[in-house]
């Protein structure tokens, strides 16, 4: 019998989550609610039940959440002997359940759906619930003001454009110091350039890539939007989708070839894999990881990069969106191959890669802070087991995570971008190659 | 009736109880408009990657949840081949009982046997672990028991003792009308699942 919690939640949010419910029953929600046996293979594939050992952290516990409430409604038994198999009816207190576990005990990492033996996508099961939520206009609030911010952005731009374009001339002046150029320049608005690149609010998500467009010769200008979207987090599509446009028409406008994800795993799956359903047009231009092009301009020599800039060892995160669910699994290990001394690998990785329990929204959500710390460990237990200096991930709200991760379980890591990495160790063409002497390397914490 | 009869009989009601529900099942499962997944340039070879998936269950060393726990994968492997082997004992008893050498019977009986210590092994852990315990509700447990009564009466029929005969075709016809209410017709959406998981991580470029 469930504990009873106190709830915010009305009737009239219950009906709307369940209208909510009825919108979004596609074939695969339909066979991932079906199809769970129960087995509970998926147990220790989830950071949440491995980091605290709590039953109600176990991915079927969580998805079951919602689908006792599709058996309830749709199911055979479940309609007409609910008991039998554990069926119940929405209300305010399940209401309620379902939202805590949705907003906080679920990063939508995936790694418990690569672990089923039937591919049950408790992602998408979650990710259902938050729709749910969102419907009823009572998510976390500060996830639908951020998603609100973004889209208020490109409405109001003509009124902080002045203001936009004075800080990047600030970061001009910052580029030109840090690549001895003074010609260098931050493009905006420029027609025709063959990247728009889509940064997060933080100069560390443009500076290392504008030094390393630079050195690379490359055609390319600045998106006056961000990448991140909180649309995605509330699984709010119409909200979402307004978010992904900003950059969409600002694409086409200036006839770009391809748009340029910064270092953030949302955004890129959102690009590149998960938006493109969302419009009925194919887009005139293909997206990828700034991670994916960096791994290009080595393989074909565009950059040159010298490794003894970047003595200290490190390890590598697989952020669950950039790696398991975006398909950026092998680039950077070539990049940190390259352009890095001392690399060592996590154990798991790749596909298996522990999430560091900064996705889904979480680092946004301050409420849930102690939660998001404790599913963390187990992350926390594979960067202290590599002995690496630093640790390296490809996605702002990992490294968010893993920097808190770090003070928390006193790791005594340098958290860093993969961008950053390059930059530091890229040799500026025309110029002798650059030794200790002239640029300090990235220094272990 | 003669026994011969009923055991047709059952064969009878019971496969066609089965067979329309589970019709049912798909046509509404096909009535569901698919989500779309047409992100374009996939990363991975879309077909190879569907393949995988759906055969993903031979390859254990392919997933963490196999390789970390292979004594609990070669339960599962054991407890499904002898549910199958009790399905087709139920048509060789029926309708073929003069394939029942004794080679091929001590096979079956075996299998049988081995399943049901592993089936029991499930159910003890199913009842033991509050990991487990918390995602069971009577259907869990009903279906795991009617599972062992159906492999162990299949067994003492397989042994030619008449009133296990009589009993495992009882308890036949109740796991196939049962069946497809319950969870155990969850291997119904087996190839879904691993079809839309081969496509959509596939696609991704992720399994390689």
């Amino acid at each position: 019998m469930e504990q009873k919690v106190e709830t915010r939640f009305t009737r009239e949010d219950v009906d709307r989550a369940l209208s909510a419910l009825d919108e979004m029953r596609t074939r695969q929600l339909e066979t991932y609610l079906h199809a769970c046996a129960h087995c509970g293979w998926c147990n220790d594939a989830c950071h949440y039940y491995v980091a605290g050992a709590n039953p109600e952290r176990v991915p079927t516990y969580k998805a079951d959440q919602l689908r006792k409430v599709w058996k309830r409604k749709y199911d055979w038994l479940g309609k007409y002997v609910p008991w039998w198999v554990g069926a119940v009816a929405l209300d305010e207190q399940q209401l309620e359940r379902m939202s805590q576990i949705a907003f906080r005990d679920c990063t939508l990492c995936g790694r418990c759906t690569v672990n089923c033996p039937f591919g049950v996508d408790t992602r998408l099961i979650i990710r259902t619930i938050r729709a749910m939520i969102t419907a009823t206009g009572k998510a976390p609030e500060i996830l639908e003001q951020l998603a609100d911010a973004a889209i208020a952005r490109e409405e109001n731009f003509e009124f902080i454009k002045d203001f936009y374009l004075e800080q990047i001339k600030e970061l001009e002046a910052e580029l030109r110091s840090r690549t001895g150029d003074p010609e260098t320049r931050i493009p905006v608005e420029a027609e025709g350039a063959e990247f728009l690149y889509v940064p997060l609010s933080g100069a560390h998500t443009i500076l290392p890539a504008a030094q390393i467009f630079q050195a690379a010769g490359q055609s390319w200008t600045l998106s006056m939007f961000e990448a991140a979207n909180y649309g995605v987090f509330l699984h709010d599509i119409p909200r979402a989708k307004r978010i992904v446009e900003r950059v969409l028409r600002e694409a086409k406008r200036l006839k770009v070839k391809e748009v340029i994800i910064t270092e953030c795993g949302h955004a890129y799956t959102t690009f590149r894999w998960t938006a493109p359903n969302w419009f009925q047009e194919p887009w005139p231009f293909k997206v990828r990881s700034i991670v994916e092009v960096i791994d290009e301009y080595l393989l074909e020599g565009r950059i040159r990069v010298d490794p003894s800039l970047n003595p200290m060892s490190l390890t590598y995160h697989d952020s669950c969106n950039l790696g398991r669910n975006g398909g950026v699994l092998e680039e950077p290990r070539r990049i940190l191959q390259a352009v890095a001394t001392d690399f060592r690998e996590m154990s798991p990785n790749r596909l298996q890669s522990y999430c560091c329990g900064g996705g889904g929204g979480l680092v946004a959500l301050l409420e849930y802070s102690e939660q998001r710390l404790l599913a963390g460990k187990p992350k926390a237990e594979q960067i202290r087991a590599t002995g690496a200096e630093a640790v390296v991930a490809s996605c702002d709200n990992c490294r968010h995570q893993l920097g808190e991760l770090n003070e928390h379980y006193g790791l005594g890591v340098t958290v860093t971008g993969m961008a950053e990495l390059v930059a530091n160790a890229v040799v500026r063409r025309g110029r002798p190659r650059v030794g200790h002497g002239e640029r300090e390397a990235v220094r272990p914490a | 009736m003669r026994f011969s009869e009923f055991e047709h009989l059952i064969h009878l009601v019971g496969t066609t109880v089965l067979a329309s529900l589970y019709l049912l099942r798909l046509l509404f499962l096909l009535s569901r408009r698919p989500a779309p997944d047409r992100a374009p340039d996939p990363k991975g070879d879309l077909l190879q990657s569907i393949i995988w998936s759906l055969i993903v269950l031979a390859m254990p060393w392919r997933m963490e949840s196999t390789t970390k726990h292979w004594t609990r994968y070669v339960e599962f492997i054991i407890f499904h081949v002898a549910i199958f082997l009790n399905i087709i004992t139920s048509f060789l008893l029926s309708y073929a009982p003069g394939a029942r050498g004794p080679p091929v019977n001590y096979m079956f009986m075996l299998f049988l046997g081995l399943g049901l210590l592993a089936g029991t092994l499930r159910t003890v852990r199913r009842f033991s672990r509050p990991e487990m315990r918390i995602i069971s509700s009577f259907d869990d447990y009903f279906s795991m028991v009617l599972v062992l009564l159906f492999l162990l009466t299949g067994m003492l029929a397989l042994m030619g003792i008449f009133w296990a005969i009589a009993v495992y075709f009882v308890i036949a016809a109740l796991f196939l009308v049962y069946e497809p209410l319950s969870k155990i017709r969850h291997y119904l959406y087996y190839p879904f699942g691993r079809y839309f998981f081969g496509a959509d991580f596939g696609r991704r470029g992720v399994l390689r």
